[in-house]
């Protein structure tokens, strides 16, 4: 622009042309940004949503064409330290195992997601193959704070609100109005998903032009959902003493009835049944293993009852029982599996997927164990 | 250097700062939880 | 409104596109329900009424004190101070008034409270010809500089108010600095403060068990988060002012090169260093002159002057012995400075002092030695006083055992 152009006596021009480039200067940035961030979760398989997992439920990519050949791993923490997808895919040649456990996540959750992904993304979003790795706290719907991922759906969905008191709740259209907001409101946590997607492809580059970087854990670590614990989170007599304190969900865990919430716990997994067997997806579960110190601390027969009710429900579906796999030295705390452990259960549990895959030709739902 | 050429480079420096303040801004937002 | 909030930036869009065209009442009734709003959204409903009362004070006490001598205008000095200190709540004298600390919070009110000095200084002096209300109220209010300054003059304001900026401040380019500045601001103090926010002092810190020189270095790390939240404060509202068609005076300018206690006033809250210059030292530097036994000694009227207004300062930025201590301790680094300076002129001569002052080495000892007092003196800015003695006991022991 020169000074041939003319002044306006106020500047008001010059004023909307700078305030219009601003926006428009955002705009762009944002759009360079969340095209870096998808080339990271579609070319790369990058996982962008370290802190707030349940986010990577409203990003279409992440989805859509996605569910041929699929395994989607779903349960609590445990399941996403314990079941590692790069250990089931050596094991499991042909499947594409997808990290989608969440933090507190319970078996509610779980069935909230499957719908999500069917009704937001559509047929072509359903997994061949879920792998569910359960707990006594996801199976008995344990909580001390609201779902996340019911939160997280109400404030950031563009797509769905959760509504009602139901096992499940139901997931119900948002309004233009809602979607609006919600947009607004995800867009806001873009930065934390656009600084992951940078390093996932800066680490990636990093590793082509030096390979021996990919043993650097800050050339993959970003990108990925497990935090790969390491060492312990403190002594065992804090970790005792945790398991323990009064108002934390394990008191409620140790002393909850299998046998009064049966119905409800029934209900649901004859709904994930339905969901498997209507859309064809092989399903295997795993009860994810507990140290010690945690099992002597159920009530006499609640264990016991929790097992049988779900084996009862899920009926043929092939179970694995890995309650005693680990020994305590292979916890980080009172619950989460260290690196090598969480290793050693994905072998397991990728023998155990091997022995009972149907054959691929004739794909069909989970048969005997 | 020309009016043009300046006002552009000035765009760019404005487009970077953008970037960095999108990318590491203190935005406020919703934390549901520290996840674990 | 927080300053990176989306309130914040249709508040300064708002200002940005309408004030520069609307004309005459429409334009001051804006401006007005934008600061409102503004200064709304921080006082709130308990204390807007009281800090628009205080303005409205400071107001009448102007309009009282033009033209009716010394006594109205120490009256009106006294009334506006007695309510500040009752507002501000002192905790490091006698106590004023049980309670008054947490009876409103308004943010600013220090800013606001030397703005009404100047004002009423001036309008008794006639160096304001006209006070108008319309333009007192924004200019007190003005959301530009509520907060935290920069502490315009009233003269300047009201004439940029009427006259606005000469055509230069009105092309594409110039529109397009002040938001790179506003940008600038904003990454200065919502990106690049917080990243320092971690390593700086703070007050409860376990001073005994951290190494010397860790704390040597949350010490600096103190007086860059201080700069990099202030400056960028400042260049935010600069920026938005400049797109709104007005100049507000600069507060920082590369403080880390300054090369005494002198010129780093000059460089760090500048508009504040002025404004003391003006209705504090000026004023008792000549009385000063002018009194028995003091007068005859030219330099002790200037140390007593400079102490007193270094007090002040302190006192002003907080309510507790701390910010005492700090003032004294800026107050006695400028005399020493002062001594100093006059010493060296009287020894070199002004010009080989000047060129000895200039050499490389010079230069940078200087430099270093102003960056390492004033980081240390800011200790006590976060810390109480026995805080700080603690830490200067650490720091001390440390250093001699680096010696040896």
């Amino acid at each position: 622009m020169s000074s041939s152009i003319r002044r306006s006596d106020n500047g008001l021009r010059s004023r909307l042309a700078v305030v219009a480039c601003v926006g428009a200067l955002l705009v762009s940035v944002h759009l360079v940004l969340e095209g870096a961030a998808r080339f990271a979760e579609r070319r790369l398989g990058a996982f962008l949503w370290k802190q707030q997992d349940y986010l990577r439920l409203f990003s279409a990519e992440n989805y859509v064409g996605k569910g041929a050949g699929r395994l989607l791993i779903y349960g609590p923490s445990e399941s996403r330290e314990g079941l590692l997808p790069e250990e089931i895919e050596r094991a499991v040649p042909g499947f594409k195992p997808y990290q989608h456990s969440q933090s507190i996540g319970t078996l509610e959750d779980g069935l909230l997601v499957l719908e999500y992904i069917e009704r937001a993304y559509g047929r072509s979003a359903i997994p061949d193959a879920l792998l569910l790795g359960i707990t006594t706290r996801f199976i008995g719907d344990i909580r001390v704070q609201p779902s996340p991922l019911q939160q997280g759906i109400n404030l950031y969905s563009p797509h769905f609100r959760v509504e009602g008191d139901g096992h499940p709740p139901a997931l119900v259209d948002r309004s233009r109005f809602e979607l609006v907001g919600a947009r607004f409101a995800l867009l806001g946590l873009q930065p934390d998903r656009y600084r992951r997607g940078i390093l996932a492809i800066a680490g990636r580059a990093a590793t082509q032009v030096v390979p021996t970087l990919s043993a650097q854990r800050w050339t993959w670590e970003p990108a990925v959902p497990a935090k790969y614990l390491m060492g312990k989170w403190n002594t065992e007599a804090a970790t005792k003493k945790w398991l323990t304190t009064p108002g934390n969900f394990w008191d409620k865990v140790h002393a909850w009835d299998p046998e009064r919430d049966r119905e409800r716990v029934t209900h649901e997994l004859r709904l994930l049944l339905d969901y498997t067997a209507r859309h064809h997806v092989q399903l295997y579960v795993v009860n994810m293993p507990e140290l010690s110190w945690n099992r002597d601390l159920y009530l006499p027969g609640r264990y016991e009852s929790y097992l049988s009710l779900v084996k009862e429900a899920l009926g043929t579906t092939p179970f694995l029982d890995l309650r005693t796999f680990l020994a305590n030295a292979d916890f980080w705390d009172d619950a989460h599996p260290v690196w090598p452990a969480g290793i050693r259960v994905s072998r397991r549990v990728g023998e155990f997927i091997a022995e009972h895959r149907p054959d691929r030709t004739t794909p069909t739902p989970g048969r005997n164990p | 250097m020309t009016d043009t050429r300046r006002i552009a480079l000035k765009l760019l420096w404005m487009a970077a700062l953008i970037g960095m303040l999108v990318l590491f801004g203190q935005v406020r937002h919703v934390f549901i939880y520290q996840a674990f | 409104m927080a300053l990176n909030t989306w309130q914040f930036f249709l508040l300064a869009i708002c200002a940005v596109l309408v004030i520069p065209v609307a004309r005459g009442w429409f334009r001051v009734a804006v401006f007005l329900a934008l600061n409102g709003a503004f200064v709304w959204s921080y006082w709130g409903l308990a204390a807007t009424p009281v800090a628009v009362g205080y303005c409205l004070t400071g107001y009448v006490c102007a309009r009282l004190a033009r033209g009716r001598g010394t006594g109205a205008l120490v009256a009106s000095l006294t009334l506006l101070t007695a309510i500040f200190v009752y507002l501000r709540g002192y905790t490091s004298g006698p106590s004023v008034a049980p309670g008054a600390a947490g009876l409103v919070a308004v943010a600013g009110l220090s800013f606001l409270f030397f703005k009404m000095i100047h004002v009423v200084v001036d309008t008794a002096s006639g160096s304001i010809e006209e006070l108008s209300l319309r333009h007192y109220l924004n200019y007190c209010l003005n959301f530009t500089t509520v907060l935290m300054g920069p502490i315009q003059r009233y003269q300047d304001f009201a004439a940029q108010w009427e006259g606005g900026l000469p055509e230069a401040g009105h092309s594409f380019e110039v529109h397009m600095d002040a938001a790179n500045r506003v940008l600038r601001g904003l990454l200065k103090a919502f990106v690049l403060a917080p990243f320092v926010a971690p390593y700086v002092l703070r007050p409860g810190l376990p001073i005994e068990s951290l190494g010397g020189g860790e704390l040597l270095l949350k010490t600096y790390a103190f007086y860059v988060f201080l700069y990099l939240d202030f400056s960028g404060y400042c260049d935010i509202m600069i920026g938005i002012a400049c797109l709104m068609g007005f100049r507000l005076p600069e507060n920082f300018q590369f403080p880390f090169l300054s090369r005494n206690v002198s010129a780093y006033w000059l460089r760090v809250h500048r508009s504040l260093t002025l404004w003391l210059t003006d209705y504090i030292f000026t004023p008792a530097y000549r009385f000063a002159l002018q009194a028995r036994g003091l007068g005859a000694y030219g330099f002790l009227a200037l140390a007593a002057s400079l102490l007193l207004t270094m007090l002040v300062a302190g006192v002003w930025h907080g309510t507790t012995l701390n910010f005492v201590v700090f003032g004294l301790i800026h107050g006695v680094a400028l005399v020493l400075v002062r001594g100093y300076e006059q010493v060296m002129t009287r020894w070199l001569g002004r010009a080989r002092f000047r060129r000895f002052e200039e050499t490389p080495y010079v230069a940078v000892a200087a430099t270093l030695l102003t960056y390492n007092f004033t980081s240390l003196a800011y200790a006590f800015f976060v810390l109480d006083v026995g805080e700080g003695v603690r830490l200067f006991e650490r720091l001390a022991v440390t250093a001699v055992r680096f010696a040896l």
